[in-house]
């Protein structure tokens, strides 16, 4: 009963945390409500006993990459501007960007429906987790961290040719 | 109403249990870290030849200023609670919050002592067992970035946002090392829970060493110790504070919200001392004492009271609590300031390595020598 | 030209660039003063000031404390010319001059407050006053005080001479010795 309450008020949270998000001008006022909304959604995650998925999602979300998406919006004009400026054309575009977000997500909700929870999937185990990603998904999980190795040089080699050019 | 009592009586009796924890460790935390406000300044008086705060007196009696901390709180409460006409009101008010909760909520999963048994009810000595308690601490800490990082930006003044900004890219960036450093302790006490690691570290080690993380992690020690430096934004890793240049991402706070500020980095203090002896230092442990008293390697054995064994490990995790925090500031007291690329290069380019590099000699080690 | 100093630091060697040994010595003095001062406090060169003061050096010529000069019958040297009053640049000094009953040639101060918590020592009433009859050298350093009444000097407090001082008798004051010499005291 407890954790009933506590997963809707936590999905409740994050819905309100996303909606209000969406309607926010200011930029750092938005990522701290997405902030809100990252952390309701890990606390979901400890409703549903996943304990290190939560723990992950803040490190991951909460502290690292909001971290850094805020250090970077606090950079941009608009975060200094007492009054955001908008131009009609962003409109149009931003309304067709989330036309196309709204009809994708409701594709791929049409087929979330259709899952069901396996009844042998836990996530409870730190150790389950582990033995998949290495074992199971070992070769996935090797491939992904070469896609991040490349990311990183690539951030390298963007930064160092700038600086060259100074 | 008595069968209701009977039917939960398990979970009435837990959460109880928990409040009266909570609170009991929490003002014992609080009232240490006042003290500490105080310890700070005669530990750095006292190091420079000085005397140190001792004027302030309740009816005549000062105590050698025991009760200057008192003192401060009527000050800053007394003190003008002022907002610059600029600063984004909401966050400006949210983020000295921002800085003191995580801190707060970290003090749940530190163990104070093993178990005490209250009329048959075994009490555990910690807030809350968390099967995770290693990344609950990773993960709240990161948290406390936010503080620090609204407080400069919501003030609107450009030195208090270079301070945020540059609390931000440091904390990123040493929360990285702390978490590889912890990963070692992991591997060897194969546990994220922090009473696991404590209970692991009162194994011996050829018979007679104790197992604590620093005989087994001696690198890992040094890095974290560094590290959580550096994550506290303390001397010499105080740029985000920086008050002889920037003065910080506090500088538009006054009275009580910047009191919020100052106490968060002390009770972080008193934070780090307690993680570091719990991962370092064996925690509650006593070498040689166990459950049922002392046992020593020679065959010599000294039995003891189930109660007497718990005031002693509770005591002994108070006495490297305060030995570490003692640590904390004379070192804060004796070493100059990082230039910013300095810091950034000592984190990203000696102490990741060297951490990475403790993961794979411990995996190698383990793989060798065999588990612990 | 801008000179410029060149400051030919050496290489650190290796041990001097991991830090730590480095920071463990500079670690050992703090610790050992520490440790000296908690268990021996005497070595603490602070003096609990209002309380206990040390003297100031010989010959020093401080200004310090005000003092009011008094004649050799007891009577203050001030005349209550307001001279001082009017020189004060912060407005510390306060008269209310009254009459002698017997001598109409001059005047005493019935009032003299010196509030100290608003002097800045600048000792402009000392070059002001034309008797001679203040002066700020009791080498009394004007200390702390719990409130502001302690800081507040009133004639009381102000009037004294220096021991062995030669209290000259009569004024600095040619009318006023003139006056004394009539009246057959000089």
């Amino acid at each position: 009963m407890i954790l009933n309450a506590a997963f809707y008020l936590f999905s409740g949270l994050a819905a309100l945390a996303t909606l209000l998000m969406i309607f926010q001008r200011d930029p750092v006022k938005a990522a701290m409500l997405m902030l809100a909304a990252l952390l309701s959604t890990a606390g979901i995650y400890l409703v549903l006993s996943a304990q290190l998925l939560a723990a992950l999602q803040i490190i991951l979300y909460a502290g690292a990459i909001m971290t850094l998406f805020i250090v970077a919006l606090t950079a941009t004009p608009a975060a200094w501007r007492d009054k955001p400026g908008r131009g009609s054309f962003m409109k149009v575009l931003g309304l067709a960007a989330a036309s196309v977000i709204l009809m994708e997500l409701l594709k791929v909700s049409t087929a979330l429906k259709a899952i069901t929870v396996s009844p042998e999937f836990s996530e409870t185990g730190t150790l389950d987790l582990a033995s998949a990603l290495f074992g199971r998904f070992a070769f996935q999980f090797e491939l992904l961290s070469l896609v991040i190795l490349a990311a990183i040089v690539a951030a390298v080699a963007l930064t160092a040719k700038r600086r060259t050019a100074q | 109403m008595m069968e209701f009592f009977e039917a939960n009586k398990d979970i009435l009796l837990f959460t109880g249990a928990a409040a009266v924890k909570a609170l009991a460790f929490l003002g014992a935390v609080m009232g240490f870290t006042a003290l500490m406000t105080l310890a700070e300044r005669k530990v750095s008086a006292l190091m420079q030849d000085r005397v140190g705060p001792n004027r302030a007196s309740v009816f005549g009696f000062a105590f050698n200023g025991l009760f200057q901390p008192i003192a401060d709180a009527i000050k800053m409460i007394l003190k003008e609670d002022f907002v610059p006409g600029r600063a984004e009101k909401l966050l400006f008010t949210l983020a000295p919050f921002f800085a003191l909760v995580p801190v707060l909520a970290l003090f749940a999963v530190i163990p104070f002592g093993d178990y005490v048994m209250v009329y048959g009810y075994q009490l555990e000595l910690q807030i809350a067992d968390l099967p995770l308690g290693l990344f609950f601490v990773l993960a709240l800490s990161g948290l406390a970035i936010y503080g620090v990082f609204l407080g400069g930006w919501a003030s609107k003044n450009n030195f208090a946002l270079l301070g945020g900004l540059r609390g931000a890219a440091q904390m990123v960036s040493y929360e990285v090392v702390l978490g590889l450093t912890l990963v070692g302790l992991m591997m060897i006490y194969g546990s994220a829970s922090l009473q696991d690691m404590v209970r692991a570290q009162g194994r011996l080690l050829f018979g007679f060493i104790p197992a604590w993380g620093v005989v087994c992690q001696p690198f890992a020690f040094i890095l974290f110790l560094i590290a959580s430096t550096a994550e506290n934004k303390r001397t010499p890793f105080d740029l985000v504070e920086g008050e002889s240049e920037i003065i910080g991402y506090f500088m538009e706070y006054s009275s009580m919200r910047f009191a919020a500020f100052m106490f968060a980095e002390f009770i972080e203090i008193v934070l780090i001392s307690m993680l570091i002896a719990t991962l370092f230092f064996g925690g509650w442990q006593v070498p040689y004492l166990y459950e049922t008293g002392f046992m020593f390697p020679g065959g010599a054995e000294l039995p003891l009271n189930h109660y007497l064994v718990s005031a002693m490990q509770v005591g002994s995790f108070t006495v490297k609590t305060v030995f570490f925090c003692w640590f904390s500031l004379i070192v804060r007291w004796t070493l100059p300031r990082f230039r910013f690329d300095q810091m950034m290069s000592l984190c990203w380019k000696a102490l990741l390595p060297l951490a990475l590099l403790n993961i794979l000699l411990t995996g190698a080690a383990m793989t060798f020598l065999g588990k612990l | 030209m801008i000179s410029v100093k060149k400051v030919n630091n050496k290489p650190l060697n290796l041990l001097e660039k991991i830090y730590l040994w480095e920071i463990a010595r500079g670690l050992s003095v703090t610790i050992r003063h520490f440790f000296a001062n908690l268990f021996n406090p005497g070595n603490i060169l602070t003096v609990p000031y209002p309380e206990k003061t040390i003297p100031l050096p010989g010959n020093a010529r401080f200004r310090t404390r005000h003092r009011l000069k008094v004649r050799s019958d007891g009577s203050p040297k001030c005349v209550a010319c307001f001279m001082c009053q009017t020189a004060c640049p912060a407005y510390c000094i306060r008269i209310e001059a009254a009459e002698y009953t017997e001598n109409t040639v001059e005047k005493y101060p019935a009032v003299f407050d010196i509030d100290l918590s608003r002097c800045v020592m600048c000792g402009m009433c000392v070059e002001a006053c034309p008797e001679d009859a203040i002066a700020m050298d009791t080498e009394e350093l004007t200390g702390g005080a719990l409130n502001r009444g302690e800081l507040l000097m009133t004639k009381d407090g102000l009037l004294r001479n220096l021991p062995g001082e030669p209290s000259r008798k009569g004024a600095a004051n040619r009318l006023a010795n003139e006056y004394l010499k009539s009246r057959g005291e000089e």
